[in-house]
């Protein structure tokens, strides 16, 4: 398992659970990130916000937000 | 025979970028402002359309993901709902994005608000490798689905005979449920029978809606709940039930509800939605690699900035000179036609002095906003957001604190604090609204737009306008900065925001919005700024001082001035500004300009139009402050600075008041904030001038 700022550009992952507080997972939840969902990280530059695709949008997402996304390799 | 219309009211949800503000102005013509990144539509906005024998009365809703009322926009969102009742609601979803569009659908199908589909960019669709069979759509989901693209005006028609007949009742609404699980849905009918038992009558809230909202702790409901006989049962009863679903399934209720509506919405959408070809998101991937790009990302955002006040300044130059000749050659007509005396006066020096001199700037503030909303329409904005957010996170601010800043510059601190609702802490709030109105909005450019003019050469007008935008974005950062240290601390919160995709804006788009934006700044032209030049004038004007024996015509008119009612405000406030390389006249225009901003040009027009003697040797503003010795390069960067940071204009103030919960504490903080700021600043810049001897 992985934290979400550690999945390199171009990389298909899948979400397992939030490692954060209850109104960072419910804000989440709401923009899609949900246990078992696919996210595609388009760009990750290891520092700041980076951009993936969830249920064909691109999202913009605070460093620190990704870091509490728990993810892995989407097989 | 007449038939007496009937008035149908109508609400436009849906997510931010869906194409909302777009659908508004096709159906009502309504003209006001769409801009393609999250978050323009701040207030509710009415417009009328109309049908033989309706009147249709839409209200466009701020764009939310959710209607969980968690901030402020979401809340005006679902209260029209809940308490407008509206007859229909038009729920606008970008049809290339329908997962994550019909979320929101889920939970206005929960209010059972009577929904209609806008499939809107239904064109995006197949461009983007997927069909969509809105029959079924409309089958599965018990409600009218209608196509519409909304930058080509189609199915605009279409979209108003479904409101019509959904009023008329010749639809019938069948309502779709989400399956929230055996589980979830009896803890659901536990904390119904704590309402059934005691005889609790809910108004209008629909009681299934109700006992899930109790679930998600859903703030407002709690409250509303609160007002029971059976308080304190219901809440035991809900922390209960939490506690269950925690022990079950390992998580908050919220966050199984959002995965049980997800789960729905993805049903709905396996069943209508069919993928031709894989789905490409080339182009704007590339695009975004560059201009998102670690390294290139801030040079290339300074870079489009420094382009936007080239493209403003070059372009608008010989025109705003035209308009200088213009107003000059005005005042000496005036002059020779009106009889010299109290009069021509008025006319001369209070009217054309005051507004022609911020009416002579009106070229340069179109230009400026025609490309700021190439740039908005274009979804650049959003981007800039992204690459601004590391640097902001620093200074206690996040990349949503961009776009009510950007409002701002582009035109007005008041929607900028507006759009700050879109913040979900109330802390990152505050900051926000506090550093949003040292932005430099279209009321302050003609105050820098004069002071460049006159002092500085030509070809570096553009340069030094960016360079005070800058100074304008360090100033609000190293304020945020100090606020986040010293008056709120704590974490800054999360930022997701959705990245739209690139559009070419349409050439009507960008002049419909230049124009909107544009006849705004000449209304205020014609009444605040009118009313408060004549106030400026009369307080100049009198008490009228007896001209002595052996005085010359420059001598009495600057005696009046000093003796006048505001030159005697302005020799008491002088001493305060000194330090500051400022003197009575400056500080005169300063007080003034709090009323708006464009009157400390306004006022500096009059007094130097007052002070001219010779009706046939007008010359412009810009050349009075040249010529006159008081001023210097140095002294007008310091006057430049203060404007730059004082106290906002009045309704800035009064929205800022609002805003922030009608907080005298916090209203009384920006006040005092931004004139220790102003005074320091200005200061620092005169003093350590003087001191480098420039």
């Amino acid at each position: 398992m992985n934290r979400l700022t550690s999945v390199r550009s171009g990389a298909s992952v899948k979400l397992v659970s939030i490692d954060g507080g209850r109104q960072a997972e419910v804000r989440l939840a709401e923009m899609g990130f949900l246990p078992g969902v696919k996210i595609r990280v388009i760009n990750n530059s290891g520092i700041g916000p980076l951009t993936v695709t969830l249920k064909e949008s691109k999202l913009a997402l605070g460093h620190g937000l990704a870091k509490k996304i728990l993810v892995k390799e989407d097989i | 025979m007449s038939e007496t219309t009937k008035r149908i009211l109508v609400a436009l949800a849906g997510n931010p970028n869906s194409g909302k503000s777009t659908i508004f102005n096709n159906l009502t013509g309504s003209r006001q402002h769409v801009g393609n990144y999250p978050g323009v539509t701040v207030e509710k906005k009415e417009g009328r359309a109309t049908y033989p024998g309706y009147d249709v009365v839409f209200v466009d809703l701020p764009g939310t993901y959710s209607l969980s009322a968690r901030s402020e926009d979401e809340m005006v969102a679902r209260n029209f709902i809940v308490e407008e009742r509206p007859d229909v609601v038009i729920h606008v979803v970008d049809a290339s994005n329908l997962e994550r569009n019909m979320y929101l659908y889920t939970q206005l199908s929960e209010l059972d608000a009577p929904v209609i589909l806008a499939m809107n960019m239904s064109d995006m669709v197949e461009a983007k490798g997927f069909t969509i069979d809105y029959k079924m759509l409309s089958k599965s989901l018990g409600k009218p689905v209608i196509p519409t693209i909304g930058s080509k005006n189609k199915g605009m028609g279409e979209l108003l005979d479904a409101v019509v007949s959904v009023h008329e009742k010749k639809i019938k609404f069948e309502r779709t449920k989400v399956d929230y699980g055996l589980e979830i849905d009896m803890e659901r009918s536990k904390i119904g029978q704590v309402l059934s038992k005691n005889n609790i009558k809910l108004e209008g809230y629909p009681k299934e809606w109700l006992t899930l909202k109790l679930l998600e702790k859903d703030l407002i409901v709690e409250r509303y709940v609160q007002g029971f006989p059976c308080a304190r049962e219901i809440k035991d009863q809900v922390e209960k039930s939490r506690q269950h679903l925690r022990q079950h399934f390992g998580d908050d209720a919220e966050v199984l509800i959002a995965d049980r509506r997800y789960g729905f919405v993805s049903g709905v959408c396996m069943e209508a939605v069919q993928q031709t070809t894989e789905g490409r998101h080339d182009i704007s991937d590339k695009i975004d690699k560059v201009i998102m790009n670690r390294f290139l990302g801030l040079p290339i955002f300074a870079l489009v900035m420094y382009g936007i006040f080239k493209f403003t300044f070059t372009f608008s130059e010989p025109m705003v000179g035209w308009f200088e000749k213009f107003f000059e050659w005005l005042s000496s007509s005036a002059s020779l036609i009106i009889p010299e005396g109290l009069f021509q006066s008025f006319v001369v020096d209070g009217i054309i002095g005051g507004v022609g001199g911020v009416l002579g700037f009106f070229p340069l503030v179109l230009f400026m906003f025609f490309a700021i909303a190439f740039f908005e329409d274009s979804g650049y904005m959003a981007r800039a957001a992204f690459v601004m957010d590391r640097l902001m996170h620093k200074f206690g601010l996040h990349g949503k604190s961009f776009l009510p800043m950007m409002i701002s510059t582009n035109g007005c601190a008041v929607p900028g604090i507006m759009a700050t609702r879109t913040l979900d802490s109330k802390k990152d709030r505050l900051i926000t609204m506090m550093v949003t109105p040292f932005m430099i909005c279209g009321a302050k450019l003609p105050i820098f737009a004069l002071f460049i003019g006159a002092f500085f050469a030509q070809e570096h007008g553009a340069n030094m306008m960016f360079l005070m935008y800058a100074l304008s974005v360090i100033i609000a950062f190293v304020s945020a900065w100090v606020l986040k240290t010293f008056v709120f601390k704590g974490e800054t919160a999360h930022f997701v925001m959705e990245l739209p995709p690139y559009r070419m804006p349409t050439i009507q788009g960008l002049l419909l919005k230049m124009w909107e934006r544009g006849w705004l700044y000449i209304q205020k032209a014609g009444t605040i700024i009118l009313l408060v030049s004549i106030i400026i004038w009369a307080g100049f004007t009198f008490p009228q001082v007896e001209p002595q024996e052996g005085m010359s015509e420059e001598v009495v008119a600057s005696t009046q001035m000093e003796q006048s009612f505001a030159g005697r405000i302005g020799k008491f406030v002088e001493p305060a500004v000194k330090p500051l390389g400022m003197d009575w006249r400056g500080s005169v225009a300063l007080i003034a300009g709090v009323a708006a901003k464009e009157v400390v040009v306004s006022t500096l027009g009059t007094i130097y139009s007052l002070g001219e003697v010779d009706p046939e040797e007008t010359e412009s503003l810009s050349e009075s402050l040249q010529n006159d010795p008081s001023w210097s390069p140095l002294k007008a960067l310091a006057f430049l600075m203060f404007s730059l940071i004082y106290l906002p204009c009045f309704v800035a103030m009064a929205v800022f008041y609002r805003e922030s919960g009608s907080s005298w504490k916090w209203t009384g903080f920006l006040i005092f904030w931004t004139t220790v700021m102003a005074w320091g600043a200005a200061f620092i810049v005169y003093q350590g001038g003087k001191l480098l001897g420039v």
